[in-house]
């Protein structure tokens, strides 16, 4: 039986479109940005935030100057790095003069509303560490937990009656401290069961870059969560004084 | 005090409106899964954002029409000697302003969104192992969101006709125009995959305005009939000339010199006064019970015709 009109159409325009589509790349960049760093440029902001980028001029070590050092490998593309505060990054992202940034971001709302963020390629779990296994108590209430100043854990703390004292490393304490899951394990805590807060970890693009979005993307989709882990650990134990 | 009658709608057209009530309540059900299938699948684009909210939006009218038919169902009574024949057009009307009033604010957002030259970032979703532009998945969701109401505003558009449902009549048309914000949504996606910065925003700009002018038309519906309008034929929108027509059928008995109509739309049902100078009193309580009776044969919406004699016209 012949095709009616309306399939044979319908057919027509797909392969039209497929064509159309196949013949160039799809999404595309509205500035550009994968031409240029397939062309051999890729301008990288960073900002300090150990163990994620570590440095404070030249070229960067950390994790995620590595990620970036293999997705740009793809291409032979040149790094350039461009050291800077997050609000810095944050305003080159917006004009198109970076074509990425990082420092060890975790996603919110007021970083989605200045940049392209990537879906989280790596996700933290904030909890509470013990010296011993045998010291988890069953619940938190009155329990003293060192925390460090910059991260913000006092109110899941305080939800669950503890009681947060700032301190200033998190090495050799005595007090059970709370931070990201990894990080207690660097430092050879036992991770209570409570989960005080997640921090998924993204990289920031320039808005509108789809195509570029897509690639880096693509490139993070393939990275083993563990092995993240691992190289976490292992450089918040080289990095810890 | 007195009250009206309840009004007693002819068992054929009884049959209909059951049949409206069913086709509302699929209509519905497509309408919440339209809502479901773009949340789902809505991503950053504005267009897209823009066209479910104008989604979320037309689930009303079909509640507000099933929750108004059991208020309209009501007898009259001592507060509402008039009855409720009007429940569906307030309903219809709250419905109406929310529209237009959602129109004007896509519009402006958008004119702001051009004005600041903002770009419209589309992620990626993981599926098969693959990883795809989340774009495309957008595209299904909009698509869908087309099929249903332009099939489900045929079917109502008929079907509002038979019963003289005005309102549900504009809904019709509103979910029959409805595709074409569903491909605005699909061609502003599209353009933001091809590198168009403008693409988006354009696309919810001509959604807006859409959303603004299905606003603006249900509103003029409603305030007409809520400002007692002279009956609007349902299919051309113009008036019908049905108190003209009453006019001449009672002018053609024996003993009225002159009559005049006058009539209003209560919802779906026509009510009025019919004034005439009768030749002699003889018998005019009579008379005018006879030519009461004989208005409200002359069509099945006439609900109530008060006759009133006067002298003079």
């Amino acid at each position: 039986m012949p095709p009616s009109l309306p399939l044979h159409l319908t057919v027509h325009v797909v392969l039209a479109l497929t064509l159309l589509l196949g013949g160039c790349r799809y999404p595309q960049d509205m500035a550009d940005s994968l031409n240029t760093v397939q062309n051999g440029d890729l301008h990288v902001g960073v900002t300090e935030n150990a163990p994620w980028v570590i440095g404070q001029k030249g070229t960067p070590t950390g994790l995620e100057p590595q990620l970036i050092k293999e997705l740009a490998s793809r291409w032979n593309t040149t790094v350039h790095w461009h050291w800077g505060t997050e609000s810095e990054l944050l305003d080159a992202l917006g004009s198109n003069q970076i074509h990425l940034a990082v420092g060890g971001f975790s996603q919110s709302p007021h970083l989605r509303k200045r940049a392209a963020l990537t879906k989280p390629y790596f996700v933290s779990e904030l909890r509470v560490g013990f010296k011993t296994e045998a010291a988890i108590p069953r619940d938190l209430i009155a329990v003293h937990v060192g925390i460090r100043r910059l991260q913000s854990l006092t109110g899941p703390l305080e939800e669950r009656h503890a009681y947060p004292a700032f301190i200033d490393q998190l090495g050799d304490q005595d007090l059970p401290v709370a931070t990201d899951d990894w990080r207690l394990e660097a430092y050879r805590r036992f991770p209570g069961p409570w989960v005080l807060r997640t921090a998924k970890h993204v990289m920031a693009l320039p808005k509108g870059e789809n195509g570029w979005m897509m690639e880096v993307q693509r490139y993070l989709n393939g990275l083993n969560p563990e092995s993240i882990r691992q190289r976490l650990i292992t450089l918040e134990r080289e990095s810890a004084p | 005090m007195i009250r009206r009658l309840p009004y007693d709608m002819p068992a054929h057209k009884r049959a209909n409106v059951h049949q409206l009530v069913r086709l509302e309540w699929i209509n519905l059900g497509f309408r919440v899964s339209i809502v479901i299938v773009l949340f789902l699948t809505m991503g950053n684009s504005q267009a897209m954002k823009a066209a479910w909210l104008e989604d979320i939006l037309t689930l009303v009218p079909p509640i507000a029409f099933l929750i108004a038919l059991h208020f309209r169902k009501r007898e009259p009574n001592d507060t509402f000697p008039y009855g409720y024949q009007r429940a569906t057009v307030v309903a219809f009307l709250c419905g109406s302003v929310v529209l237009t009033v959602l129109g004007i604010y896509l519009v402006a957002d958008s004119l702001m969104t051009l004005a600041k030259q903002e770009r419209t970032s589309i992620g990626s979703i993981e599926w098969l192992g693959h990883t795809w532009w989340q774009g495309w998945l957008m595209i299904l969701g909009l698509l869908y969101s087309v099929v249903p109401p332009f099939i489900i505003g045929r079917l109502q558009e008929k079907v509002a006709v038979t019963v003289h449902e005005k309102t549900v009549h504009v809904d019709a048309q509103v979910s029959k125009a409805d595709w074409m914000t569903g491909l605005a949504g699909v061609v502003g996606v599209l353009g933001i995959g091809l590198g168009f910065w403008w693409a988006d925003a354009a696309a919810a700009l001509v959604i807006g305005a859409d959303v603004f002018r299905d606003g603006y038309t249900n509103i003029k519906e409603a305030v007409g009939d809520l400002l007692d309008r002279r009956p609007h034929s349902i299919t051309t929108g113009k008036p019908e000339g049905l108190a003209e027509k009453l006019e001449q059928r009672l002018e053609l008995l024996s003993w009225v010199k002159q009559a005049a109509v006058r009539l209003r739309e209560e919802g779906n049902v026509i009510s009025g006064e019919a004034f005439v100078v009768p030749d002699c009193n003889l018998e005019l309580v009579a008379r005018l019970e006879c030519a009461r009776k004989l208005l409200k044969s002359q069509d099945w919406r006439v609900y109530e015709i008060v006759v009133v004699p006067v002298e003079k016209l």
